[in-house]
């Protein structure tokens, strides 16, 4: 036998224990229940905050669509006041719905669309 | 992880007294930390052997490792494979600790202080643990892991992450130095 191999064997039946492993033990424990409260704790206020943040993200999104909506109206009601002229248009939609209602409209059924999804 | 319902099911009805590591690991995970209480109290004493040894008989920080590494297996618990050895995923977590707290030591300057408090405590220890000494801390797991715990090195690559490769290249290395001092 090598003396590398004798100096394993030796090693190997060396025992080492904690001098207070009850204590140890019980640290441990206490200290892991206590992140286990705190990470509950974290998980509940995460869902709030989630909660809150779909809510207003939804918010942000219609106010977007909206604003969008405003702001395209006037070009789509020189559209089709040109549409019109040009004799594109045989029937007179300008008058039939306003175009800012039907960007509108629009707006808001991609808003529920996705509200509902 | 993913277990058929009537296995889950009879798991949490065993008395977490008579049941396996992976049982415990499910009932920590459905009703609680305080059921990790038995892991700690079954692998306490083998962590603190394995740090003692990598530490060279330091047993504050030997101590504090084996601490550290049932806080973030806990931590880590919902990533563990149920298929998985339990206790070599411990080591592998394990083996991380002790390469952060190496690692802080050696950050605040404190490792010279407590090479040398060892040294003095190590003069009760086996001479197996001054010839890893000279090893840096990957060498020294893998020397201790292979011929103290008689693992293989397909094991310890598992444990370690280290590749095959690099664990032969690290054992030659170690061999060496270890037969300079033999």
């Amino acid at each position: 036998m090598s003396r590398f191999d004798m100096l394993v064997r030796k090693e190997q039946a060396r025992e080492y224990r904690l001098d207070h492993k009850p204590a140890f033990v019980s640290r441990v424990l206490g200290e892991l229940i206590a992140q286990d409260l705190h990470s509950e704790r974290l998980r509940m206020s995460q869902t709030r905050f989630d909660i809150i943040q779909t809510y207003a993200s939804y918010c942000l999104i219609y106010l977007i669509l909206a604003s969008v909506a405003l702001f395209i109206s006037p070009y789509v009601s020189d559209l089709l006041t040109y549409m019109q002229f040009v004799d594109l248009m045989s029937y007179d939609i300008q008058f039939a719905v306003p175009p800012y209602l039907l960007a509108l409209t629009l707006a808001g059924s991609i808003w529920v669309a996705h509200f509902k999804t | 992880m993913t277990l058929g319902g009537g296995l889950q099911k009879n798991i949490l009805k065993a008395d977490a007294r008579h049941v396996d590591d992976r049982q415990v690991v499910l009932l920590t995970l459905e009703r609680g930390g305080h059921h990790y209480g038995e892991l700690v109290q079954k692998y306490a004493d083998f962590l603190f052997s394995l740090a003692m040894r990598l530490t060279h008989g330091d047993r504050f920080l030997a101590e504090d490792i084996a601490q550290e590494t049932f806080m973030r297996s806990f931590k880590y618990l919902h990533r563990f494979d149920i298929k998985q050895n339990y206790k070599k995923w411990l080591i592998g977590i394990f083996y991380n600790c002790f390469k952060d707290a190496v690692k802080k030591q050696r950050y605040d300057g404190a490792l010279d202080e407590n090479m040398v408090a060892s040294e003095n405590s190590a003069a009760d220890y086996s001479g197996f643990l001054d010839l890893l000494r000279p090893l840096d801390e990957d060498t020294k797991t893998v020397f201790t892991l292979k011929y103290l715990y008689e693992y293989t090195n397909a094991e310890i690559a598992e444990i370690t992450g280290i590749t095959e490769r690099r664990l032969k290249e690290n054992i030659r290395r170690g061999k060496e130095i270890i037969n300079e001092q033999i």
